[in-house]
């Protein structure tokens, strides 16, 4: 009756969250903890980690994903930073382009870079080429994980630009440096443990991708096949190959977000001084 | 080499118009309160902000001529800028903040241009340090240090003494003062602080909102201000409003009155008997006697009562504000000894006394 009353309000408040904390955990924990069970459970996990299809995904996945974040960071880069140092409405507009990606099923991602970049898509038409078309390519693979992964990482990078005042920038040109020169001496070293935190989780984000990829580029092994979409084919034929590949993409987005953590940790620890 | 030039730069609504004209050497004080435009006039000089018109000369180059259409950009202007906090890189130790204006020069250069700017700004023991790990005093030496590195051609300090605590400002304020004099280069200082104005600088100029409103020596524009403006801005404690009763050219004087009953004699300026004047006076320029002095045997020649309205502390001692029959207020200060000495109360009668040439009249 007095549970929110102000003497006992604290004290219940704080049990309700701590409540919920349990609840929270086990959930989030269980499935992950289910997992692993069943892969140690498997005889065959080491041998499936080390099939053929497993590796073939592996490699796929991490040849992609890479290729991917290198594009992001060499165009993403320059527009974080432009997008830091302006203010208004054109900004406002272009940030909204940017984070729509985020919200965005990836499966409809999928279906409007089919419009665009599919054999009868915007710019197939445009060029009168209807022979050759990215999709179902592995350069399709890339440039889905480019569109849902991208945002990520620009934010955190426009955000780490943002934390470098602006007037470091301008002592460092009086003391001679260009602007291109302060951009590498100050503000990217400055702006660096936030932004290798959104590389991270752009990484992340590419490498788990799903939907985007099977619309886009389909789901053919050594070609398009990537790990998370191996995961689905898996399922179908090889319960246990599924397991196995599940459990690699676990320890690989578990190494990503100790990463993130540890490098989030180093950005609190770096004072920038307004 | 002078450092000149004039600006005409619009922001907004605010409008900032300044020139200046600085020899080597020389250290020139831009004085005003904030939002005046002082910040604005450096950055302009260092190409930080590009003014609408104007001419910019440093070591007889021009690196901004709005005819001509030259805008040199900042790192072409070879100008120390130090502003205000400071600005050291958090991703540099000192050392290497010092030499980054440099650090494109052969190794030797910068071993040897760093290493003696290290020794004069005494920075030796805390070379190696995070910026982090730095006082106020360090950091402000360092990036004094980094900003004549590069042995610029004229040198803009925006409030390098505001961050400093009192004791530290008083002290720094001489080394520096050394230090930029032996550079013999202009000197552009911005400061809202008038014993940093009168300590450091050759010449003054004051600006409020964008323009410039007076210059010359800082003790005769800062200590003995003409305008009302002036006045506020150098914390001027007392300004009177006073009628003119009577100009006496030859004896330098005015006889001047407030109310029915008070008559003071403020020192000769031009103006119309029977106008009011505003007349400034420093309250540290106020003396106070608890009981009535004889006024032949003092040179002083205002003499007036008032009884203690309030009596406040300050950094330094205490504020006594008297109010006169006829309702003037006067504020003066009074240390602590002399407090507990006169054994001052709220109530007590008071008799303030000031030389004449402790008041001037300001200019509406």
């Amino acid at each position: 009756m007095n549970f929110f009353s102000k003497e006992t309000n604290k004290g219940n408040w704080m049990r309700v969250t701590s409540w919920t904390t349990i609840v929270y955990m086990v959930f989030i924990g269980l499935p992950i903890f289910a997992l692993v069970l069943r892969g140690l459970g498997s005889q065959q996990l080491i041998n499936n980690i080390f099939s053929d299809l497993t590796l073939q995904a592996l490699r796929l996945s991490f040849i992609t994903s890479s290729i991917s974040i290198l594009a992001i960071v060499l165009f993403a880069t320059p527009t974080a930073y432009y997008l830091s140092r302006k203010a208004g409405n054109l900004k406002r507009m272009i940030e909204i382009l940017i984070d729509l990606p985020i919200v965005l099923p990836p499966v409809v991602a999928g279906v409007a870079m089919l419009m665009a970049f599919g054999r009868n898509g915007l710019l197939s038409n445009l060029f009168g080429n209807t022979e050759y078309s990215v999709s179902f390519t592995t350069l399709a693979v890339i440039l889905a994980q480019i569109f849902v992964a991208a945002p990520f990482y620009t934010k955190s990078a426009s955000n780490g630009f943002a934390q470098v005042p602006r007037e470091l920038e301008d002592i460092s040109q009086t003391l001679g440096m260009t602007p291109i020169k302060t951009f590498w001496k100050i503000t990217l070293p400055i702006a660096s443990p936030t932004i290798l935190g959104g590389l991270a989780l752009s990484w992340a984000r590419a490498l788990s991708e799903f939907g985007a990829t099977l619309m886009f580029a389909g789901n053919f092994i050594g070609k398009t096949q990537t790990m998370p979409l191996a995961i689905l084919s898996a399922m179908e034929t090889d319960f246990d190959a599924a397991i196995a590949l599940s459990i690699l993409l676990l320890i690989a987005s578990t190494v990503i977000l100790v990463i993130l953590t540890m490098l989030g940790q180093r950005s609190n620890s770096v004072e920038v001084r307004e | 080499m002078n450092a000149s030039g004039w600006v005409e730069s619009k922001i907004g609504d605010f409008l900032l118009t300044n020139s200046w004209d600085i020899k080597s050497g020389e250290i020139s004080i831009l004085f005003g309160g904030s939002g005046a435009g002082k910040s604005l006039t450096l950055k302009t000089i260092a190409g930080i902000n590009t003014p609408q018109k104007g001419h910019i000369e440093i070591g007889g180059v021009p690196v901004f001529d709005s005819k001509r259409e030259i805008n040199i950009p900042p790192h072409k202007r070879k100008i120390g800028y130090m502003p205000q906090d400071y600005g050291l890189f958090p991703n540099l130790n000192a050392r290497k903040n010092i030499e980054y204006g440099i650090s494109e020069e052969s190794q030797s250069y910068i071993y040897d241009k760093t290493n003696t700017l290290i020794d004069r700004l005494q920075l030796t023991s805390v070379a190696e340090r995070n910026i982090d790990a730095l006082s106020g005093g360090e950091r402000q030496r360092v990036a004094l240090a980094r900003a004549l590195a590069t042995s610029p051609k004229m040198l803009l300090l925006d409030e390098p003494f505001a961050a400093l605590d009192l004791d530290l400002k008083r002290s720094a304020r001489q080394e520096i003062r050394a230090i930029l004099i032996s550079e013999n280069i202009p000197v552009l200082l911005v400061t809202h602080d008038i014993e940093e104005a009168l300590t450091l600088g050759d010449h003054v100029q004051v600006i409020q909102d964008g323009a410039l409103i007076d210059a010359g020596t800082p003790v005769a524009t800062l200590t003995q201000p003409n305008s009302i403006e002036i006045a506020q801005l150098t914390g001027v404690e007392n300004i009177l409003e006073l009628e003119v009763a009577e100009l006496l050219p030859k004896e330098g004087i005015i006889i001047a009155r407030f109310g029915n009953t008070l008559i003071l004699e403020v020192p000769y300026k031009k103006v119309e008997a029977g106008t009011t004047v505003s007349v400034g006076i420093k309250a540290s320029d106020i003396i106070f006697a608890t009981k009535k002095p004889q006024t032949s045997a003092l040179s002083a020649r205002n003499i007036l009562p008032g009884t203690v309205k309030t009596i406040e502390k300050t950094a330094v001692g205490y504020e006594v504000l008297i109010e006169s029959k006829d309702g003037l207020l006067l504020n003066g200060h009074i240390t602590r000894r002399s407090l507990e000495q006169l054994n001052v109360q709220v109530g007590d009668t008071l008799w303030s006394i000031f030389k004449t040439s402790a008041l001037f009249i300001l200019d509406n």
